[in-house]
This record gives structure tokens, sequence and C-alpha cells, in this order.
């Protein structure tokens, strides 16, 4: 009961809880392991978008070159123009 | 025909076809997907999705959702590079299903626009009343009509005006050139960019803002699903630019990059925007709910759908700028967003109708205005209802719940598309690693939909229902009306046969000149089952030339299978179809839908294919999806006696068919059938077990049949070596799914592309589990 009274109070007033000496250790702690793992989050999510884009961008301009035309030339097609 | 219809005709084959000029540069199509993706969802979700995930959660939201958009935005692309026409989904699933498919697509398309639409109308008249209230505007207003600031007829009253005045714009037949569309976006972009830049410089010059990150998920991590559900509308924007396939220069090039550009672009704004939003507020005394000091997350999240403006009002506070230029923002693409979707609404029932799906009212044209009239009343009567009946969150949520249905087939088409239709497709650009992008983007969007019903449990049924609606309208209305001028198939030359309970065999013939042999190799197995007989000759047209057309410059080999027929005809029942088709295995699998074929019997060249296919692009196809049993044949034609044949066995279905038909070619006495198998280590599959069980089955004496079984490292070069002491191998196929098959060839696969020995692979029908995979 007690925890979900201070859950309660938790959520409706953060700011408070956090300025307060009476906030709990492992709910500081939780949280920065929360900011961390979103960090993370971002920029793997960023990361992942930014490598997408590029492989398309440098596969459309490859099929542009070599013509091919059909899925089979596209996936015999090397990947690397050396 | 008459003479002047003669010249009519030639008339009309001698002047030039009309086409549409493409004129859209890569900019402009990139921008017009922008411009429908910055828009009310961001403005909406933001303060919304704030409230519910926290200063934490709303900036995941959005960055894991553009992770989640970019995987269908690669499906879109990847679709858009091979189909670039007009049409978008309601195309692809044409192409992907057939009809049925593309009536869903295109009546989810028409509500989820019309539902978008809604959604702006309303997003405009929240940010214009906010933005009067800021200024004290409608003071006298309220006082004067005696109406209540806190209550919806006036938000609701300027969302009905504002819907009512597009959809008189849209029937006047006006719309924005993509000129004018590119500069409102940009325009839009920048806005959003100057927030993102303000709220970092913001909390250059005082770092304590960060603070208002803490707590980062006050609600917990479960809740950031439900605000990428509701958020997801944010990144609608690849139908749009898929509709831009007969404008766009270049656009197997131009439409990929288009799509994917766009969702990186408006990613990076939205993690911008999200983080400037939650650090606009200064945590302080005068940040309060009922006079108690709150974290500025809850302060935001307490308004809602107007979360977002209250937020940048006070990020940019100077004298009502920050409200100004927001309002000016929000109005430029909320009506911007709101034109698009109800054209785009429209024209995807006007489809319909002219397809004849839905009534010929949705068909209707106006004389002089040349706007499709009938359909753009019935887009209004959505768009208004919606925007009246709904609260804003549940129109979002609708609106959410729509286009994520929509892109889940989008998703579905990709993955059938490049299996069954590759080689026939010209691709700008094809995604890395399939199809593992467009399984992930399934996943998520189902788990997402579920997740929705936290924030909208009207959303949660009306959209299923919108969908089962739809499901009934084609059945009962759609399927016996729908007009049939681009069938893959014709049917050229036919001879029917009398009617008859037997069992039929359908004998595919690819090349006339081999029709003889291989009619004559299927002479036990028609024998065995006092079959009738039908012979199908498949003519592939390419795409350039009109099915009708075809039969002007191709010889439909009517000659060899006269002759072919005749060897049977003194024996069975026979009859023979001649048809044109775009592709041989999709007009095999449909003549056996249509004609409820038992048994298909296929002559197979034994080349190996080194591609996406392991035994061609037309006996894979032939062997995943028809529901009929299957004798694929390899060197068996002409009139050759089997004396020792050896049929590998496993214990499947498939084995315990293979064993049937290798029964009915070694006929003679004299023939044996060796049941072999390969023990390795830990199997327990007892061969004569499976044998005496099968005897019984089949009502073959036991005694035909013999069993060997060997230990060896590989089951494949085992097989191998035993197949050169027989001369015909009688081999089941694989169960596996064709996905599976694609990364890694199945061993009855690797077999046949190695047996130098006659062979007949064999299928059992799977009756509802090929129905299932002709699907997926």
């Amino acid at each position: 009961m007690q925890q979900i009274i201070e859950k309660s109070i938790y959520k409706t007033n953060g700011l408070k809880l956090l300025q307060s000496p009476a906030i709990s250790g492992k709910k500081a702690g939780m949280d920065t392991l929360n900011i961390i793992i979103g960090c993370i989050l971002v920029v793997f999510a960023v990361t992942i978008l930014l490598t997408l884009t590029i492989s398309a961008h440098k596969s459309i301009n490859r099929i542009a070159r070599g013509g091919c035309r059909t899925a089979r030339e596209t996936l015999k097609e090397p990947k690397s123009d050396k | 025909m008459t003479n002047s219809s003669t010249g009519e005709q030639n008339r009309s084959e001698h002047s030039p076809t009309p086409e549409l000029s493409r004129e859209m540069s890569l900019y402009q199509i990139t921008m017009m997907g922008l411009g429908m993706m910055i828009g009310a969802g961001v403005f909406l979700g933001m303060g919304i999705s704030i409230g519910i995930a926290g200063p934490g959660g709303v900036v995941l939201t959005f960055a894991l959702n553009g992770v989640l958009a970019i995987f269908t935005a690669m499906a879109f692309a990847e679709l858009s590079s091979a189909i670039p026409r007009a049409g978008g989904a309601y195309n692809f699933a044409r192409i992907g299903f057939g009809r049925g498919t593309s009536f869903l697509a295109g009546w989810m398309e028409w509500f989820a626009s019309s539902v978008a639409g809604a959604m702006y109308a309303l997003t405009f008249s929240l940010y214009t009343i906010r933005f009067m209230n800021a200024i004290g505007m409608l003071d006298g207003f309220y006082s004067l009509l005696h109406i209540n600031p806190e209550s919806d007829i006036f938000l609701k009253t300027i969302a009905v005006l504002t819907a009512a005045a597009f959809i008189y714009i849209n029937y006047r037949g006006a719309s924005e050139t993509g000129k004018i569309g590119a500069f409102i976006t940009l325009g839009q972009t920048i806005f959003v960019i100057f927030i993102g830049i303000v709220g970092i410089v913001t909390v250059i010059k005082d770092p304590s803002r960060l603070n208002n990150f803490v707590p980062f998920m006050p609600e917990g991590w479960s809740k950031l699903l439900v605000t990428m559900g509701f958020t997801y509308v944010a990144f609608e924007g690849f139908e749009v630019i898929a509709q831009a396939g007969d404008e766009a220069i270049d656009p197997r090039r131009n439409l990929p990059k288009a799509m994917i550009n766009s969702v990186l672009i408006v990613t990076v704004i939205y993690i911008l925007v999200a983080f400037a939003t939650v650090v606009s507020v200064k945590a302080g005394p005068d940040i309060a709910i009922d006079g108690q000091e709150v974290a500025p997350w809850q302060w935001i999240g307490q308004f809602g759908p107007e979360g977002f403006g209250s937020a940048i009002a006070k990020l940019i506070s100077y004298k009502n700028i920050g409200n100004f230029i927001l309002t000016l923002a929000v109005i430029f693409s909320s009506t911007s967003a709101l034109n698009a979707t109800i054209f785009s609404a429209t024209r995807a029932s006007y489809a319909l109708g002219r397809d004849k799906m839905l009534p010929s009212f949705f068909a209707k044209i106006h004389k002089t205005r040349n706007t499709p009239y009938g359909a753009l009343i019935c887009t209004a009567v959505i768009v208004l209802f919606v925007a009246t009946m709904l609260p804003t969150e549940d129109v979002a949520s609708s609106a959410s719940i729509m286009f994520i249905f929509l892109f889940f087939l989008v998703n579905l088409c990709v993955i059938k598309i490049r299996r069954s239709m590759a080689d026939e497709m010209t691709y700008g650009y094809m995604m890395p690693l399939f199809p593992v992008f467009p399984i992930l983007a399934i996943v998520c969007q189902v788990i997402l939909a579920i997740e929705l019903r936290e924030m909208s449990h009207i959303a949660l049924v009306v959209a299923p229902i919108w969908v089962l609606i739809g499901v009934g309208v084609y059945f009962f209305y759609s399927k016996s009306r729908a007009i049939t001028t681009d069938e893959d198939i014709l049917v050229l030359e036919e001879q029917k046969a009398v009617p008859s309970d037997k069992y039929r065999v359908m004998v595919a013939i690819a090349n006339p000149a081999n029709a003889t042999a291989l009619v004559q190799g299927t002479y036990k197995l028609c024998g065995a089952k006092d079959a009738q007989v039908e012979l199908i000759h498949m003519l592939p047209v390419p795409d350039q030339v009109a099915l009708t057309d075809a039969k002007k410059y191709m010889t439909p080999g009517k000659e060899a299978l006269m002759e072919a027929m005749l060897s049977l005809s003194l024996h069975f029942t026979i009859s023979t179809t001649i048809r044109y088709c775009r592709n041989i295995a999709r007009g095999i699998v449909s003549a056996i839908r249509q004609k409820k074929t038992q048994m298909l019997v296929l002559g197979w060249h034994g080349k190996t294919s080194k591609g996406i296919f392991n035994l061609g692009a037309t006996v894979d196809p032939i062997i995943e999806q028809t529901p009929c049993d299957v004798v694929v044949m390899k060197d068996c034609s002409g009139n050759k006696t089997f004396e020792n044949v050896l049929v590998p066995v496993a214990g499947g279905p498939n084995s315990a068919y293979a064993l049937e038909i290798a029964a009915i070619m070694a006929e003679t006495e004299n023939s044996t059938i060796t049941a072999f198998t390969v023990e390795r280590d830990g199997g327990t599959f007892d061969i004569d077990q499976f044998l005496d069980m099968q005897a019984e089955l089949l009502s073959i004496p036991r005694t035909r049949f013999k069993s060997k079984t060997v230990k060896a490292k590989s089951t494949v070069l085992a097989i191998l070596k035993e197949s050169k002491e027989h001369d015909l191998v009688v081999l089941g196929t694989t169960n596996k799914p064709m996905l599976v098959q694609i990364a890694k060839q199945s061993l009855p696969d690797k077999i046949a592309c190695r047996c130098k020995t006659s062979l007949i692979m064999v299928k059992k029908g799977q009756g509802v589990r090929s129905w299932i995979k002709r699907w997926i």
C-alpha cells in the first residue's frame, strides 16, 4: 500500500520529490538507467535511419547505373563497384 | 464491322496516346511527403504524448516511430519503384493479391484519408480558437452568445466550416500545384526546425532545464507503445508520394529516394521538436495545476492536444509571437493537409466507383467542372460526421489505426510481389535483408494497433467495423459487378470436356514441341486414376502488349497441343485450353482453382536456378501455391519404363504420396520400389513401420516395397549416391514456406538439382494450408 501511495505521489509531483531529500535512491537510480537507455535508443534509431537511407541511395544509384531490369539481375549484381 | 467504325478504329490506332507530363522533381515530391507528415499529427500528438509517456517517452515515441516508419517506407519505395503509377496501395494490392484485396485497400484508404481530413479540420479549429483566446478576441463572443468557453460547440463549428470550405474547393476543382505546395511545406519545415533550434539554444543558456526529463518515463515503458500508435499518423506521407508516380521525373529513382528522405528528415525534426517542447517550460511556482506546483511535463500534458501550443508559447514568449507563428504554421499545415486528404479520399472512392466496385454514383463526374462530385459528396459525409460526432483524440486514433491497417497491407504486398512476380518487375530499388523489414513492420504494426485500445476504444471498434463492412460490400456487391478489363489471364482457345465426377488431372505444357512426350509420360498416372485430362498451355505476354492484342503477334502452338491430345483421346476424356497470361505460374494456379483440378502434372527441364528460385520461376511458385497434388517430372517423357525406383522417405505426407506415385510408375511385376532413409544421430524414424502403414493405406502388396537404411553424415550425398543404382527417383517436396527456402535451399531441392537420374517430385495437396500460403 505504501508503495502505491508513493508511486502515486511520484507520478503527480515528480519535481517536488526530485528536490525532496525523501526521494529514494532506488528511484533516482532507475531514472538514471532509463535516461541512459533512452539516449541509447534515440542514437540507435537515428543511426538505423541514417544507415538505411544511405544504403537506399547507394542501392538506387547502383541499380540505375547497372541498368538492371529484374529482381534476379539486381540480386546478382555485385554490391560494390570494385 | 462497318466502314465508318473501321475508320474510327484506324484513327484511334494512329492517334498519339495521351499521357501525363512528368514535371515533379525529387525536391518537390519530397516536400509533398513532408507536407503531409509535418501537420496535425505532430501538433496534436506532442502534448498528448507528453501527458501519457512523460518527457523521455515523447522523444522516444518519435525516434522509434521513425524507425518503424522507415521499414514501411522501404516497402512503399520498393513497390513504387517497380510500379510507378498513380494509385498507390490500391495498385499494389491489385497486382499482389487481386481484385478483392485491392478493393479493401481502396476502401481503407478512403476512410483513413477522410478521418485524417476530419483530424486536420479539428486541429485547424483548435489552434485558431487557442490563438483567438490568447489575444482575447473571443471573450465578447462567449458572453454575447452565452457559450461556455469550455464547450466544444465553437471547436466543432469551426472544424465543420473549414472542412466544408475545402470540400467546396475540391468540388470547384481547384488544387494547389506542386510548387505552391512545396513552398508552404518549406515554411512549415523551417518553422519546426526553428523551434528545435530555439530549444537547443535554451538548454545551452539554461542547462537546468534538462531536469525536465526527470522522471524520464513516469508511467513506465508500456505507455510508449500507446503513444507510438497514436502518433503514427504523423509519419503518413508515403501514400501521397506513391500517388505521384505518373507525374514524377525518373520515378523509379526519385519516388523511393523521396520516401526514404522524407522519413529521415521528419524523424530528426520530430526528435528536435519533442526535445524543445519538453525543455520549453522552466519549472517553478508558476507551473502549477490547481495551485499545486507540478513538473513541466505534467503541466504541458494537462493541455492535451493544445499542449504543444502552450509549450511553444512559453518557449517563444515575447509579445505572443510564439503563439502567432505557431498558429500560422498550424493553419498552413492543416489546410494543405486537409486539402490533400479530401482530394486523396475522393480519388480513392472515385476509383472504386469507376471500377464498378461501388455504385456508379461514386464515378459521377460534373459536366462542366470535371470533378468527381459523387465521390466527393460521400467523402464529405464521412469527414463532417467524424469531425462533428467524435472527440478529437478518438478522431486522431481512428486515423492512426486506419493507416496502420493500410501499411500492414502494403507490407504484405511487398513480400507477395517480390516472391511471386519479382522476375516480371523492373525495380528501381530493392530493400536489403528481404523480408526481414516488412515482417518486422507487420509485427510492430499489429502491436501498435492493439495498444491503441488504451488511447481510444472507439477507434479500436470503428476501424475493424469499417474493414468488416468493406468485406461485406465486396462479397455482396462488388465481386459480381467489378469490371474485368485488366484481367491477367485471357482464354484464347478452349475445348471443354463433358462434365463428370472423374478424377481431374491437368497436364501443363510449357513447350508445345515436347507436348506429346510429356503426355506419354503421364499416361500411367492418368490410367491409374481413371482420370479426366485437361491439357493446358500458357503463353506469357509481356506487359507492353495488351492481352487482347497478343494473338496478333504470337503463335499459340495449337497444332502441337492437338497432337498431344490425340495420343490420349482414345483412352481418356480430354479437354484443352490455351491461355495468354502475364505469368505462367499464376496462370496455371488460377486455372487449377477455376477447374477444381485434383492433380497437376508438369515437366521440369532440370536446370538449376541461381536466383531467388530453386527450381525455377515457374515450378517454385506452382509447388508452393497450388491447392491440389503436384507431380513434377524430369526426364520421364516418352514411353520409358522404370524397373528400379528409389523413394527417399522421411515419414511426412509427401513421402507417403511419393510411394503412391512410385507404385504407379513402376507398374510391372518385376519392378522394385526401394524406400530409402538416411539414419543420423538421434534419428528415430522406423521405415518398416511406415511402409507397413502405407501399403495398407494404398492397398498395395507390402512385398512391392523394399526398405534400405544407411548411416551417413550428408543425407544429400547418400541419396545421390543411391540414385545412381536406380532408373527413377521419386521425391516428396519440402513443406517449408517459400520465404524460408529463399534463405536456405531445401533438401529435396538440393537433390533434385544435382540428381542425374530421371526424377519425379511430388507434393500432396494441402487444402487450407495452400490457400493461406497463396495469401501470405
